[in-house]
């Protein structure tokens, strides 16, 4: 079930609202919390109810083996750490993966192959690296679960179970334990939904609309057709808006849910777009799957810990990973190793470098973000591209005096542009969600951050956005315009992980 | 600004949220957009209704509304020249659509009735009735025939009038961009075809695919489709006694159709379209016999050789149909 559907929005999250904070009003606390497992549990069988059987037995095997981690023995939990992780990397490796090894060992082998029609579970990516770093959490002695139904809310509950934020068990707990024990403030309802609505905004104006123009050249590109240059250009600037917009989109909207039944959920987008660098880039998008990266592959890699050379060959294959976890493709090898190229050069430009040096020359600074752009792009052409030979076409497209003289695809016009300057505007000059509405992911922090010196001028005289009128109706009126779209619902791009 | 409590954020969502709705479904816009949006591969006929009835001064004598059986089965030009050689001077027009349902047949019939006049209207009967509204009447019809519709047994109203803000909120941008000048090339479909928009040996998709209808099936493939075809038709789900419910949809339209041209003074009549091997009777017809003639061209079909699949005859089949329709409507007083 989409976030961006009519069966969700007027029927699947009304119900479960209904049925969740009917039950919260009666006294009724714990049950509210286990009719949001339940209500989880339809959302994922909405899909291809058969996939719930793999969901349900990855949640079942992962709490036993985390049961059995946090009782003595060391040599013992680290073997059931190892079976636990293999059993998980199996089950993925097998479903995203099998078709991909098998086809290409075939080929090294000169071997002839009919690749297997295998249905990839969908979220299978996301919830399997959820319940990865639980185990390792567990056996760390950082969290530990003892009920079969809030761990399998964690794992499902559904504003994150398709495609994150990926969250931690020791972040999750303790707002499960205070949401079965007490009442939800009401600023988490109010905040919820202009979060949801920002959210649904990002993907059905900005993302559905921008599509038009990246899949017209994609998929020229992809079927070797010619570009021009414009042309090539307008199809990777629509495709960077287009991912930002449906993923930042989607992630508010899973902020927006949760904070519906009185959860935070970690934030996963700071403006990546007005990064400076490649590492700054890193730190701003997808940021809980840089998080995870970082803390179970790159650091149990060896992390820094081992000299300089060890630390970038380190970064390199934790972000070669990284690309290869987003899909069964050389396409998106190539998109991981594009970025661990970057970030290794990153990194080497710093060493021995003092970094807290003098604020940058404003020129200085918007070369930089220009720069660090231009190789995000570059990299999003072979993220989206189906092909490498579609991806390189429209790579030397790019430049004029390369392109060859074609005709330009259908879709690219006067609504395009306009999409295209509004979402480079939005992302480019605007403050964020979470900025907007001053939201805290951090539990320590109150929900609404007070006024600070660190919002954009543009809304740093106005009060908290959720708490007046204007803004109620502001979220009222956002609304009527996305449901005006949502007539062809177009799929999130991180369900395919 | 003051804060305010949740009920009261809620309330004022709520209500800006119905007015932004609101205000969108009453965004007025150019209808000829409207046709042109039904542009896809499997719909090739709705701009040229819109342009053929609006914009074409050619006389329409005899209309033709159904569904793609009517649009494979009769050939206008064949048909005015046959009913020339029997005496009868008449253009004639086959407004067909694909896809079923009555509902947006009807669209079609109202469309044409209030902006031309015409001397009979025929309107295909199968051997079924719909229970199911046309997947297309979001893209056609105007904004009160949506919010009007029959709400019992209509799979298809709540998800129209969820559409109908993004239909009205599109087509008013579309056209405001059109009269500043600025719709991008490439976005209409194809020229106006003429007064006859017919298809013989071949018919052209929008989308590009050339389809030969010369085709002949063996009799043993063709008894395979219609096996084939009849395990997927769903018999009647409620008891006779409560086919009104059932098949209401289709019924309600098809009297409004009845309705409609009684009040703009046109006769009706029913054109049988029978699919490969199916009754001589079109049962839904009964309900009709008061109100409407039928025309029967079961007999004439019942040779394997003249179809392309189960419901729809090739182009053999298709020349054979029209003569037989040209000799029952030269036979009638309508065209005189």
């Amino acid at each position: 079930m989409l976030f961006n559907s009519y069966a969700f929005l007027f029927l699947f999250l009304p119900l479960t609202l209904l049925v969740f904070h009917g039950l919260r009003s009666r006294g009724w606390l714990g049950g509210s919390v286990a009719s949001l497992t339940l209500a989880s549990i339809a959302f994922y069988a909405y899909w291809r109810p058969p996939d719930t059987l793999i969901l349900l037995g990855s949640v079942l095997f992962n709490f036993t083996i985390a049961r059995m981690l946090v009782q003595p023995g060391e040599n013992r939990s680290r073997v059931l750490l190892a079976l636990g992780i293999a059993v998980n990397l199996g089950v993925l490796c097998y479903f995203k993966y099998f078709n991909f090894l098998a086809t290409n060992l075939a080929a090294a082998g000169n071997i002839e192959y009919i690749a297997r029609t295998i249905v990839m579970p969908i979220g299978i990516s996301f919830f399997t690296f959820t319940q990865i770093a639980y185990l390792v959490d567990c056996r760390r002695n950082r969290t530990s679960e003892p009920n079969l139904v809030n761990y399998a809310l964690f794992v499902t509950i559904f504003p994150h179970l398709i495609a994150g934020p990926i969250i931690h068990h020791a972040q999750m707990r303790p707002q499960f334990v205070a949401i079965a024990r007490q009442a939800i403030d009401p600023e988490y309802i109010k905040m919820g939904m202009l979060i949801f609505v920002i959210g649904l905004a990002k993907k059905v104006l900005f993302a559905d609309n921008l599509v038009v123009g990246a899949d017209a050249v994609f998929n020229a590109a992809d079927h070797g057709a010619s570009l021009g240059s414009a042309a090539a250009w307008i199809g990777m600037v629509s495709y960077t808006l287009q991912i930002y917009f449906d993923f930042s989109g989607y992630s508010d909207m899973a902020i927006g849910l949760a904070l519906l039944f009185g959860l935070r959920l970690p934030v996963n987008f700071d403006s990546p777009y007005k990064s400076r660098s490649i590492i700054e880039f890193w730190r701003r998008w997808h940021i809980t799957l840089s998080a995870w990266l970082r803390d179970y592959l790159y650091i149990p890699l060896g992390g820094n810990r081992h000299g300089e050379l060890a630390r970038l060959r380190n970064i390199f294959v934790t972000m070669l990973l990284g690309g290869l976890w987003h899909g069964a493709g050389w396409t998106f090898v190539i998109w991981g190793a594009l970025h661990g190229a970057y970030i290794v050069v990153n990194h080497a430009l710093h060493i021995g470098k003092d970094r807290s040096a003098l604020p940058e020359p404003r020129h200085t600074a918007a070369i930089k973000q220009a720069a660090t752009l231009l190789l995000v792009m570059i990299a999003w052409v072979f993220f989206r591209a189906k092909t490498v030979p579609g991806a390189l076409l429209l790579l030397q497209s790019l430049v004029p005096a390369t392109a060859a003289p074609a005709q330009t695809p259908e879709g690219l016009g006067l609504v395009l542009a306009f999409w295209i300057l509004a979402g480079s505007a939005v992302v480019l000059l605007a403050p964020n969600t979470q900025q907007l509405v001053r939201y805290s992911d951090r539990l320590a922090e109150p929900l609404i951050l007070p006024q600070g010196p660190a919002w954009t001028a543009l809304f740093a005289a106005r009060p908290a956005l959720p708490a007046t009128p204007a803004v109620a109706i502001a979220c009222g009126l956002l609304f009527a315009i996305a449901f005006a779209q949502l007539w062809r619902p177009q799929i999130f791009i991180y369900f395919n992980f | 600004m003051p804060a305010i409590t949740l009920r009261r954020f809620l309330r004022l969502f709520a209500v800006s949220a119905l007015a932004g709705v609101a205000a969108m479904v009453a965004l007025p816009h150019d209808k000829f957009l409207r046709y042109q949006a039904l542009n896809d591969g499997s719909a090739p006929t709705a701009y040229w209704i819109y342009e053929r009835i609006h914009d074409d001064a050619t006389p329409i004598d005899v209309a033709f509304i159904g569904t793609s059986r009517t649009g494979m089965s009769v050939h206008s030009r064949r048909l005015e020249d046959e009913l020339q050689r029997r005496g009868v001077t008449a253009k004639a027009v086959n407004l067909y659509l694909v896809k079923t349902g009555v509902n947006l047949q009807y669209v079609v019939a109202r469309e044409l009735l209030e902006a031309r006049t015409i001397k009979l209207l025929v309107v295909e009967i199968d051997e079924r009735e719909d229970r199911k509204p046309h997947p297309d009447f979001i893209y056609l019809a105007d904004t009160s025939d949506i919010l009007a519709a029959p709400l019992l047994v209509n799979l298809n109203y709540l998800s129209d009038i969820a559409r109908l803000p993004g239909r009205q909120a599109g087509l008013f941008i579309e056209t405001q961009m059109r009269r500043s000048g600025l719709q991008a090339p490439g976005a209409f479909p194809p020229p106006y075809e003429g007064p006859n928009l017919d298809h013989g040996q071949f018919l052209t998709t929008l989308d590009g695919v050339k389809h030969d209808r010369r085709v002949v099936h063996t009799e043993a493939q063709m008894a395979a489709l219609r096996a084939a075809e009849d395990a997927a038709i769903t018999p009647p789900l409620l008891p006779a006694s409560m086919s009104d419910v059932e098949f209401r949809l289709s019924r309600y339209y098809m009297v409004r159709i009845l309705d409609i041209a009684a009040a703009h003074g046109v006769r009706v009549v029913f054109l049988y379209t029978p699919r490969y091997g199916g009754p001589n009777q079109p049962q839904p017809y009964l309900q009709y016999a008061a109100r409407a003639d039928l025309i029967n061209p079961w007999s004439q079909l019942q040779d394997y050789r003249l179809w392309s699949d189960v419901t729809h005859v090739n182009w053999d089949g298709a020349q054979r149909l029209t003569d037989y329709v040209a000799q029952a409507l030269a036979d009638r007083t309508e065209l005189r």
